[in-house]
């Protein structure tokens, strides 16, 4: 797993790439925690992800209910049909946008 | 009375910087110098080398020069006084006028002055401690600057009031100048350096004293032999110095250079010794020389000691200081070390209370269970875990079965996790469909959730009569069908989220039947997601391997036979996650 942060726009993005299961999961939650503390939208990049566990959904569970307790718009963008099959069986589609790619995310954010 | 003169005496002579004024005490401070500096002057008939009586040393200059670095300039009175009066030598001269004595005199005063301010100012400009001989490098400016320079200056002023007054012939200016100039220049060197070397704090000691008197001893031992014998043996004094200045320091050494001075200028008075020389002037060069060197080895070499022994005692203090602070600091550290201990006491005792008590909530007994055959285990990876599962009759013939695992580890997640198991069977009792039981209880934890966790979870209603399987599946681990066939079948998940993230939501239910001696294998996320050395995950395809063709085994051998795969494959590894799994199978009618 590989995650990068950035800024575009007034978002944060976070790009997560690779494998991400119990043996990133830890990491993963830490990130996660520390982009929920910032102020503005968060769009997260999941183009490189191609597999997601129970356990690394847990991560996007963590940072999807830190963003509603601070009424911060939450994006994912570029996820592929299998993880996106993996979060809509899970119930988690339902708590973020979601869009083609990050451009679309931050395009589509309120001004 | 008697006591008002002694506090004068005292306040009078009192060495260094405090210094009370007081008219009578000045007065009688200037006496007593008067009265040594006229002593010094008397002695130096005694040390007149040949017919011209001419002295090689000067004492008194020493004594005006001690007293005014110890006193302070106000005994410069003194000092013209008693210079004045110890030109009564020339009282003999033939041409002595009232005005010339006068004149020649007060010239000489005036240089005895000039000489002690200039020494004076050149240790206090120079030199860095009050005292001259406890550095070596004051030693050098003491000599060269408050002895030789102001010897300089004194005999050029004295030598030409002399010369002024006709009582020097012009071609004896040159040496009259050079006598002159040395001679005071030693006495500041020898004479000065012992007041200076005993007029301080402390007093002399016992020891001092002792050394002493072996010194002045050994003088007069070592003088006697060369009386005696004639042979020149001056060079015994330079151990001797160096002894005195070993044991007692700058009052050793200057004692003994005085001593030694005495010895060797009254020896040569009388033509023995080393210095006797061809004529008087030569002799009275000879010994200055022999002076300047003893004086100047002497101080050198017990300043230098002095230094290396003030490095030490610095560095034994520093060393102590060091060793003081490290102990301190070390008995803190065993102390907040000890404290630690003692809370980590309590939170152990705490944890293991915690471990027990989630221990008892989950039913281990399945005894009574008849139609159903049950296997549960729970793992934490921590002492208290996340997991759970439950085993209870809903109503007559329906059994509840629950499989969780609660977001977070430890403490937190124990709590939450007794919390989500309370409330879920108490809600399943009460309730008519799973569904209806889970959206009860998603909605109470989305509500009273301060620490924002969720709880992923499988909740099943099992007729055991019928073998009707009603299940709710939120966001949880998919479980496994192991069939009569052995065939195994994965219960897909339906969409519905973990408990406690999204409110006021319907949850989707799954309906199947177990037929008799068929088997559901519940299991949470550290089963599939327990990793090997290499980083791989267990997966679900391993577990269904394991639960594949599972027709003759009871609840409790599929469940070890799942643990055991799991503990293999993650071997060497520290266990991630809470393990926990929950084996259901349908008795057949005829085992009843």
């Amino acid at each position: 797993m590989e995650v990068t942060e950035g800024r575009s726009g007034s978002a944060t993005t976070l790009k997560i790439a690779g494998r991400v299961d119990s043996s990133v999961a830890k990491a993963l939650e830490q990130k996660v925690l520390e982009v929920a503390s910032r102020d503005g939208a968060i769009v997260v990049d999941l183009g490189g992800m191609h597999y997601v566990s129970s356990a690394g959904l847990r991560s996007f569970i963590i940072l999807a209910k830190q963003a509603r307790a601070k009424n911060q718009t939450i994006a994912l963008a570029g996820m592929s049909d299998e993880v996106s099959e993996i979060f809509e069986i899970s119930g988690l589609l339902e708590l973020f946008k979601i869009y083609d790619s990050v451009e679309a995310a931050v395009a589509a954010l309120p001004r | 009375m008697t006591t008002d003169f002694r506090t004068l005496i005292r306040r009078a002579l009192t060495p260094a910087e405090s210094r009370p004024r007081s008219l009578s005490a000045w007065i009688l401070l200037n006496l007593v110098v008067l009265v040594a500096y006229s002593i010094a002057g008397l002695v130096v008939v005694l040390f007149g080398i040949g017919p011209a009586k001419i002295s090689p040393i000067y004492p008194p200059s020493g004594i005006a020069v001690a007293a005014t670095f110890v006193f302070g300039p106000r005994i410069l009175p003194a000092v013209f006084l008693g210079q004045f009066l110890n030109g009564f030598p020339l009282l003999e001269d033939p041409h002595t006028t009232v005005a010339n004595y006068i004149l020649t005199n007060s010239g000489t005063g005036i240089g005895s002055i000039c000489e002690a301010l200039i020494a004076l100012a050149t240790l206090r400009y120079f030199a860095r401690a009050w005292h001259p001989f406890d550095r070596s490098r004051d030693v050098v400016i003491f000599l060269l600057g408050s002895s030789l320079a102001a010897a300089l200056v004194c005999g050029a002023i004295g030598t030409l009031s002399l010369w002024a007054n006709g009582f020097v012939p012009d071609r004896e200016v040159r040496i009259t100048f050079v006598t002159f100039f040395l001679a005071d220049a030693a006495g500041i060197a020898v004479f000065g350096a012992l007041v200076l070397a005993w007029y301080r704090q402390p007093w002399p000691d016992l020891k001092t004293a002792t050394t002493s008197g072996v010194v002045i001893v050994l003088v007069l031992v070592i003088g006697a032999f060369e009386i005696w014998s004639h042979y020149p043996v001056d060079y015994f004094f330079l151990p001797l110095l160096l002894w005195a200045g070993f044991r007692s320091g700058p009052r050793g050494v200057t004692l003994a250079a005085a001593a030694i001075t005495v010895f060797v200028v009254l020896a040569t008075t009388r033509g023995v010794g080393s210095f006797v020389g061809k004529t008087d002037n030569e002799s009275i060069l000879l010994l200055e020389g022999f002076m300047a060197v003893i004086t100047f080895t002497g101080l050198l070499t017990v300043a230098v000691r002095a230094q290396q022994k003030q490095a030490e005692t610095a560095l034994e203090r520093h060393n102590r200081l060091l060793e003081r602070r490290v102990d301190d600091r070390t008995a803190q550290i065993a102390r907040k070390n000890e404290e630690l201990q003692i809370r980590q006491a309590r939170i152990d005792e705490d944890l293991k209370t915690a471990k027990i008590l989630q221990a008892s909530i989950l039913p281990a007994d399945f005894s009574s269970y008849t139609a159903t055959g049950i296997a549960a285990s729970m793992k934490p990876a921590l002492e208290v875990g996340g997991d759970f599962y439950d085993v209870f009759p809903v109503d007559d013939g329906r059994l509840g079965l629950v499989v969780a695992d609660v977001s977070g580890k430890g403490v937190a997640a124990a709590f939450f996790m007794a919390v989500t198991r309370t409330m879920l069977r108490g809600v399943a009792l009460t309730s008519r469909t799973p569904s209806e039981c889970m959206e009860h209880v998603n909605d109470s934890l989305c509500s009273e959730n301060p620490m924002e966790m969720f709880v992923t979870a499988v909740y099943a209603d099992l007729h055991e009569a019928s073998g009707l399987v009603t299940l709710v599946n939120a966001g949880h681990c998919e479980p496994i069908v192991a069939r009569a066939d052995g065939s195994v079948e994965l219960l897909r998940r339906s969409g519905n989220p973990p408990l406690g993230v999204v409110a006021q939501r319907s949850f989707a239910e799954l309906s199947f039947t177990l037929g008799e001696g068929e088997m559901l294998f519940f299991y949470t996320d550290g089963v599939t997601e327990a990793f090997d050395a290499k980083g791989d995950l267990f997966k679900v395809q391993r577990l269904l391997e394991i639960t594949r063709n599972s027709g003759a085994r009871s609840p409790n051998e599929l469940m070890l036979a799942v643990i055991g795969g799991v503990e293999n494959f993650s071997a060497g590894t520290l266990q991630y996650d809470d393990i926990t799994c929950l084996v259901i199978r349908r008795n057949a009618v005829a085992a009843l």
